[in-house]
């Protein structure tokens, strides 16, 4: 497979070899060390036993559309494949926890998520490490009547990280799927959806803290192919120091998905001179019988009103900013998931995750 | 027009086409020769030559883009092009002079009964050249130079060469080259400071021979404080075979000037419109194209301002009607690379009988622009279910005082307006043609109300037959 070409946007801002472990594009590294995975309910009890988390088979056909990444990320050898099943109807209070961490200098894994008809779940997945270089490679269907909520939480240290997610919703489901951005060194998401059943729901948020030098590029493509499906991105970045944000996008309307209703936004805060934000949420509309189908994206500075009236309060100058780009970074997180999760993550919002100064 | 053409261009009302009447056709296919025997052809000075040869090598070398309808650009066959085709003799100041066949043209299109009414000068292009050319003795006598661009090399030689192919280069992209290595006609406008030109000035072009490439080359320069209105209208005879309309337009705007380059294309739907236009604003400074596509096979065509003093401003309100197989692939570029410049992008797009409408922009705010507001919006309209409609927009923020906006929709005709207009007593297609025009409106009302007048009639005619 050949390096893509940057004229597509989906590489633009990352080209191929700025994100492959070893920056030569031909080569496929073969020391590779698999990475530890756990599954537990979040307040750390053990997940129910019908919730099963399995070997998958490498080698089996998938019926997916590899481009490059995905099909790099399952060229490379002993990266490890898991298979996590939630049954039909499993209603959990708790939410379920993946932890993983990666070992060694580069590191990845492949994991498949199926989830039961009629079953009302949350999974919250960490990726924590200090490799140089992490692949995830996610893939899965919800199935019918699913209700769903989904968070990855980039917890890397100073790693590059490769993420590519293929989804596919069946009628009637309900799934949101979030990412959080705290960590890495160089993100490239290339997350996709496909809304194949009558009905199916999606919504994506994302909420991406970028400071330093750190670089974040995430492509949502969401695709509805059928008839009278729903879906909505909502994507916040802040970005300070050195660091950049790009949010790229896709939302495709297939003829003859009638009655679709869709919408994205990219929202970026740009908090320091050497920053940069770049959206390119692009719109392919086939179909006229559509209840509504649009995007927006918005850049710009802190308002300096919300500044003046904490300062007013009696924050300092950097406790306004702290507490003004978590509140930004909270309006997308507050969506991704029940409270149970929710209050864990503003835990982590509390414990400095967002915190710049 | 015979039938084949009438199965490809439908009821195109610009589409009948004259004997042709050539003094000088160059064979079809494209050479170094063929650049060099224009250039000679025109008595043109070395460094024009030179220019042209260079562009040409350009040309050969650069790949197809690969963006856009690359389907389409494809099927481009540049061997069978027609690069210069000569009609007239001379260019004419006096109507009575123009060749009788080429002014029943433009006498059928309206050229010179708008030109007594509201103009304050025009230009009529047909195939490679200007045949008429006038302007108004006071705009003349306030220093006002408008003439075709062949003419304006030959009296302007100084300004052309400082202005010529510094906004686009012709290693910006292969048409880029291609115009610059075969350029012939367009117009050449000069400004002095502090002139205001109050009436617009117009230029016509017009294609009429089969396979014909035309190649205008367009550099319009507003000196400190002054203004223009510059409006270009585009038609061709209905052939089954393409032609290919390749334009570079260069703009440039001294501090505090105020250009605005209205366009409403209608080529026929054999027509290939591939044009390069380009602004440089300088300190408050205003650029502003208007820009119609009605016509055309296959358009690609995104204005662009380069905002390169303090204030200056951009406004490009773009509207694009795609019918049966067209392709409107327009769109806008706003570089700001000072600070206190602002921007507004407008796209109208309206697609119908499996037609294919794309804006494509980019904004672009660089480290050093500060106080930058860029605002963009795309609207677009889907008629009927064969048809489709893409945004591909691009943001590159690098400044944290920049406030920019986009945001993008694309719906069908609302039943409830449709509904309105007939307990009205409008019929189902009148209604849909006043919803049209409605909502091209924020277009024709900045446009001289002759042309909105025409722009409304002609969307009238492109609603007909659209209801079942």
């Amino acid at each position: 497979m050949s390096a893509p070409d940057r004229a597509e946007h989906l590489w633009r801002y990352t080209p191929w070899h700025r994100i492959h472990p070893t920056g030569n594009p031909d080569d496929i590294p073969v020391e590779l060390s698999p990475a530890l995975v756990n599954l537990s309910l979040l307040d750390g009890s053990e997940a129910p036993e019908e919730v099963t988390i399995s070997a998958l088979d490498n080698d089996i056909e998938r019926d997916v559309n590899d481009d490059i990444a995905a099909a790099f990320i399952r060229a490379l050898p002993a990266s490890g494949a898991v298979k996590v099943t939630i049954p039909d109807g499993m209603v959990l209070d708790q939410p379920l926890l993946l932890t993983i961490e990666g070992g060694g200098d580069i590191s990845g894994i492949q994991i498949e998520i199926s989830v039961g008809s009629n079953s009302q779940t949350e999974l919250l997945t960490i990726i924590e490490s200090g490799v140089n270089w992490f692949g995830l490679l996610r893939s899965g269907t919800i199935h019918p009547s699913a209700i769903f909520n989904d968070i990855v939480l980039n917890r890397l240290e100073d790693t590059k990280l490769l993420r590519i997610e293929q989804f596919n919703l069946l009628s009637d489901c309900q799934a949101k799927f979030g990412t959080i951005g705290v960590g890495g060194s160089r993100t490239k998401g290339d997350l996709r959806y496909f809304l194949t059943g009558n009905g199916a729901n999606l919504q994506v948020n994302g909420s991406i803290f970028s400071a330093g030098e750190q670089h974040n590029d995430h492509h949502v493509e969401i695709m509805h192919e059928i008839s009278h499906t729903y879906s909505r991105l909502k994507w916040h970045s802040s970005c300070s120091d050195k660091s950049r944000t790009i949010g790229t996008g896709m939302l495709r309307i297939a003829h003859g998905a009638k009655g679709s209703d869709s919408a994205q936004v990219f929202n970026n805060l740009l908090l320091s001179r050497d920053a940069e934000a770049d959206s390119i949420p692009e719109l392919e509309v086939l179909e006229n019988e559509v209840v509504g189908c649009g995007h927006g994206t918005a850049n710009g500075p802190i308002d300096e009103g919300q500044m003046f009236y904490l300062q007013s309060r009696g924050f300092s100058e950097s406790e306004a900013q702290d507490l003004l780009v978590a509140s930004f970074l909270n309006a997308t997180m507050k969506e991704m998931g029940g409270n149970t999760i929710h209050n864990w993550l503003d835990k982590l919002i509390l414990g400095g995750a967002y915190t710049q100064t | 027009m015979s039938d084949d053409a009438r199965d490809v261009v439908g009821d195109y009302k610009a589409g009948w086409h004259d004997p042709e009447t050539a003094t000088i056709r160059f064979d079809s296919g494209l050479s170094e020769k063929v650049v060099r025997d224009i250039s000679e052809l025109k008595n043109e000075p070395e460094w024009m030559t030179e220019i042209r040869v260079k562009a040409y090598h350009h040309f050969v070398k650069q790949p197809m883009p690969t963006w856009g309808n690359t389907e389409l650009l494809n099927g481009i066959n540049f061997d069978a092009v027609t690069y210069f085709l000569r009609s007239g003799n001379k260019t004419e100041v006096d109507w009575d002079d123009v060749p009788e066949d080429i002014k029943r043209t433009f006498d059928r299109l309206g050229i010179p009964d708008a030109e007594q009414k509201w103009l304050g000068g025009v230009t009529a292009q047909y195939e490679s050249e200007a045949v008429y050319h006038s302007i108004r003795e006071d705009l003349e006598s306030q220093g006002v130079i408008f003439l075709d661009m062949d003419a304006g090399l030959r009296e302007h030689e100084d300004i052309v060469k400082e202005y010529f192919c510094k906004i686009v280069p012709y290693q910006d992209n292969k048409f880029s080259a291609l115009n610059t290595a075969v350029w012939s006609g367009g117009s050449f406008i000069y400004v002095p400071k502090g002139v205001k030109v109050d009436m617009p000035v117009q230029a016509y072009f017009r294609i009429n021979a089969k396979n014909m490439g035309q190649f205008e080359r367009t550099l319009i320069i507003v000196d400190e404080g002054a203004s223009i209105h510059y409006v270009e209208g585009c038609t061709a005879p209905a052939y089954s075979t393409e032609s290919l309309h390749s334009a570079v337009v260069e703009l440039i705007a001294h501090k505090g000037a105020h250009i605005r380059y209205s366009t409403v294309q209608n080529w026929s739907t054999n027509v290939y419109n591939l044009v390069t236009k380009r602004a440089v604003a300088h300190e408050n400074a205003t650029v502003e194209w208007v820009d119609g596509n009605i016509g055309s096979k296959l358009t690609m065509k995104y204005p662009a301002v380069i905002l390169k003093g303090d204030g200056a401003h951009a406004e490009v309100i773009s509207v694009a009607y795609s019918g049966s197989g067209q392709h409107q692939d327009a769109g806008a570029k706003v570089h700001h690379l000072a600070s206190n410049t602002t921007s507004s992008i407008l796209s109208k797009s309206i697609s119908k009988d499996g037609g294919r409408g794309s804006y494509r922009g980019m904004v672009t705010v660089s480290k050093k622009a500060d106080n930058c507001k860029v605002n963009v919006v795309c609207d677009a309209l889907i008629l009927d279910d064969e048809s489709q409609s893409d945004t591909y927009p691009t943001m590159e923020i690098a400044n944290p005082t920049c406030r920019s906006e986009h945001e993008a929709s694309v719906s069908k005709v609302s039943d409830e307006q449709v509904f309105y207009l007939m307990t009205r007593g409008h019929t189902e297609e009148e209604a849909m043609a006043l919803i049209v025009n409605g909502f091209f409106e924020p277009f024709t009302r900045e446009l001289p109300m002759e042309y909105a007048v025409e722009l409304n009639k002609l969307m009238a005619f492109e609603m007909e037959g659209s209801i079942g």
